[in-house]
């Protein structure tokens, strides 16, 4: 296995990892996703102990293009979702880490030598996200003040980006009392948090957004919280909250 | 899991479909790997400040333009 060679031309696109199943018959489980090219499926390839989950994409279409194409916003868009169509379909029928959006290698051995070099953090990471889902929580400020959109004047991704960024930087720092009190009572029922909203940070009237890995089991727990504060903040503030996903945000070194 | 591209909105207001951008905000929260490397910025803009005006683009739309094999319509925000 570790010496398969991939034609010349072709790259592996890694979507996660997750732990091998001995039973037989598991490890050929079929994606129906289409895979992050839009062209090639997603195989279930063992490796160094593990279940990689692969596609085969094009180095000069695909791979080379990568660092072009992340500043291409339509091109993010669909791959985005696709990756998170393949990586979703798997984590409904095993446990997945997922891997980085981008993630590729040259073959099943530059994937094996990577896989075995990271078993310690991978067996780690399954043990931290086993039975929980990663949940996105955003609250927003229900005053609508007159916020001028994002000029759609911009030329390039790269304009609309640095000027998105300019508008977010000023935005006031959000230090409200009650509002690291629901992260606080969040953090309590989660197994871990982390900050997020690296996409959407500039929605109007956003004040404060970050995202949890739940346990199933207190799953109940974590919306008591949750509908606490929806009826405190009734007429202030609106919560929204999105998931369940799998854990992009709590990989580690193991992503 | 169940219904992964289900958003639950409490409280909330913005409608039935959870955005491209939560998608996109998940996907891309551990950074994203170029050239081997992990990065975390884009455009020499740091990923925390990326913003894409495809705000208003819903997941479904977005699944049926992958179907139809189209490029993901972007709507103007606003």
């Amino acid at each position: 296995m570790a010496n398969t060679k991939v034609g010349t031309a072709e790259a592996l696109y890694l979507y996660g990892i997750s732990p091998e199943v001995k039973k037989a018959g598991k490890n050929t489980a079929r994606i129906a996703a289409s895979g992050i090219d839009g062209v090639h499926g997603v195989d279930a390839l063992p490796c160094g102990g593990f279940l990689c989950w692969v596609s085969q994409v094009d180095q000069s279409a695909f791979a080379k293009a990568l660092e072009t194409n992340m500043e291409n916003l339509d091109w993010l868009a669909e791959h985005g979702v696709r990756h998170q169509e393949a990586v979703a379909e798997i984590a409904r029928n095993a446990t997945i880490v997922p891997a980085r959006f981008g993630t590729l290698f040259s073959g099943p051995a530059a994937l094996e030598k990577n896989i075995r070099s990271r078993e310690k953090a991978l067996n780690q990471v399954f043990e931290k996200i086993a039975d929980a889902d990663e949940w996105g929580v955003k609250v927003f400020n229900e005053r609508q003040p007159h916020t001028p959109a994002v000029t759609a004047a911009a030329a390039t991704g790269r304009e609309y980006l640095q000027e998105k960024a300019a508008r977010i930087k000023r935005r006031p720092e959000s230090s409200n009392e009650e509002v690291r009190e629901l992260g606080d009572a969040l953090a309590s029922v989660a197994r871990d948090s982390a900050p997020s909203g690296k996409v959407s940070g500039g929605q109007v009237d956003l004040v404060w957004q970050a995202t949890f890995l739940v346990p199933r089991k207190k799953h109940a727990q974590w919306e008591r919280v949750l509908r606490e504060f929806v009826e405190r903040w009734s007429g202030t503030r609106r919560i929204e909250v999105n998931g369940p996903w799998p854990p992009y945000s709590f990989v580690g070194d193991a992503g | 899991m169940q219904a992964d591209l289900e958003p639950i909105t409490i409280g909330g207001s913005s409608g039935d479909e959870v955005s491209l951008l939560e998608i996109l905000d998940h996907v891309l929260n551990s950074g994203v790997v170029l050239h081997g490397s992990l990065v975390i910025s884009l455009a020499g803009v740091d990923l925390v400040y990326l913003g894409l005006n495809v705000i208003l683009t819903s997941v479904e739309t977005a699944l049926r333009n992958l179907e139809a094999g189209g490029v993901i319509e972007k709507r103007a925000s606003k």
